[in-house]
């Protein structure tokens, strides 16, 4: 919990997809579809964000018998506003990129 | 309704990979079962076999990070002697142990199946030695990994098998060495031990042959 989390364009793109609908529950194909991340980066992101609190993570119930419960993620009151100030900071620097290179 | 394919090989390759997830650490294994059950949403061979393959990349690096950075200084350092009741960490020590008896292994095997005149398993390490560069870089590089990873193996071993504790007897305080019998433990040691004599045999030979003066 409080962990402080890397914020690479991988990441930020995660945060995104959970804004854009803060409050529901989402799965994990569902973000790898919207973000184009393949598995093996987008967990990764999902596990260290859930280590800093960032995300809270639950089984959902099985809709039918025999199919087996999906993991479901949604953002945090911390998370929240994480990713709210993440990807408003990302905007900043699209709109007044710094140069540092001549 | 979403895609749902329950075929009977998809079936019993999520069954194979929840127990694959078994040799995840416990924090881990959600995560793991996490990516297996979203293969119900996933369609087509490839997509799924992509899915699976980024799924076991991350939860392997992340097995990888816990045993560099928790297991290995635990058992290095003896933190889990501190843990009352704490049990050694045998199987952990055992699986690294065979891993880093695997170079030594592949190295001694392939020697002697050369001198027997079966090749095809040394070939890649006379491909190796045929160029000089690689040849001078290899006599100074092997050395050090073989005997490396066989005492570091050994050692691993020994120090989840042999702890020295302190005991109260006949009115005074007195050291007593344990040894804990574990087959797997004792597997690597002997195994480890075993490559280590190969190895300093030939080495022997090889360097300090008899030579007649007249």
């Amino acid at each position: 919990m409080g962990r402080t989390i890397r914020l690479s364009s991988q990441t930020r793109a995660v945060l995104s997809a959970f804004l854009e609908r803060a409050s529901q529950w989402r799965y994990g194909y569902d973000l790898s579809r919207e973000t184009d991340l393949k598995a093996g980066t987008l967990y990764p992101i999902l596990m260290r964000l859930s280590d800093a609190g960032w995300l809270e993570a639950r089984w959902e119930e099985p809709s039918s018998p025999g199919r087996p419960p999906r993991h479901m993620y949604r953002l945090t009151q911390d998370g929240r506003a994480g990713a709210r100030a993440a990807t408003k900071d990302a905007r900043a620097r699209s709109t007044h990129p710094v140069y540092n290179e001549v | 309704m979403r895609r749902f394919f329950f075929t009977p090989i998809r079936m019993k390759a999520q069954l194979l990979l929840m127990r694959a997830t078994n040799a995840l650490p416990q924090e881990q294994r959600e995560w793991g079962r996490a990516v297996i059950s979203e293969l119900n949403e996933i369609s087509g061979f490839w997509p799924s076999l992509e899915w699976i393959a980024g799924g076991m990349t991350a939860m392997s690096k992340a097995a990888l990070h816990n045993v560099l950075h928790n297991v290995l200084p635990n058992i290095l350092t003896g933190a889990w002697r501190k843990q009352p009741g704490q049990e050694p960490p045998y199987a952990t020590a055992a699986g690294i142990g065979f891993i880093l008896l695997l170079v030594p292994f592949y190295f001694v095997s392939a020697s002697l199946l050369n001198q027997w005149g079966i090749r095809w398993f040394f070939a890649p390490i006379e491909h190796w030695l045929s160029r000089p560069g690689q040849a001078a870089a290899f006599n100074i590089i092997s050395p050090v990994i073989l005997l490396g990873t066989l005492l570091c193996s050994v050692l691993l071993n020994l120090a989840t098998l042999v702890s020295v504790v302190r005991e109260e007897e006949a009115g005074g305080m007195v050291r007593v060495v344990k040894l804990r019998v574990r087959s797997w433990n004792l597997a690597a040691i002997g195994l480890g031990l075993l490559l280590t004599v190969v190895l300093l045999g030939y080495a022997f030979v090889e360097n300090f042959g008899t030579r007649v003066r007249l």
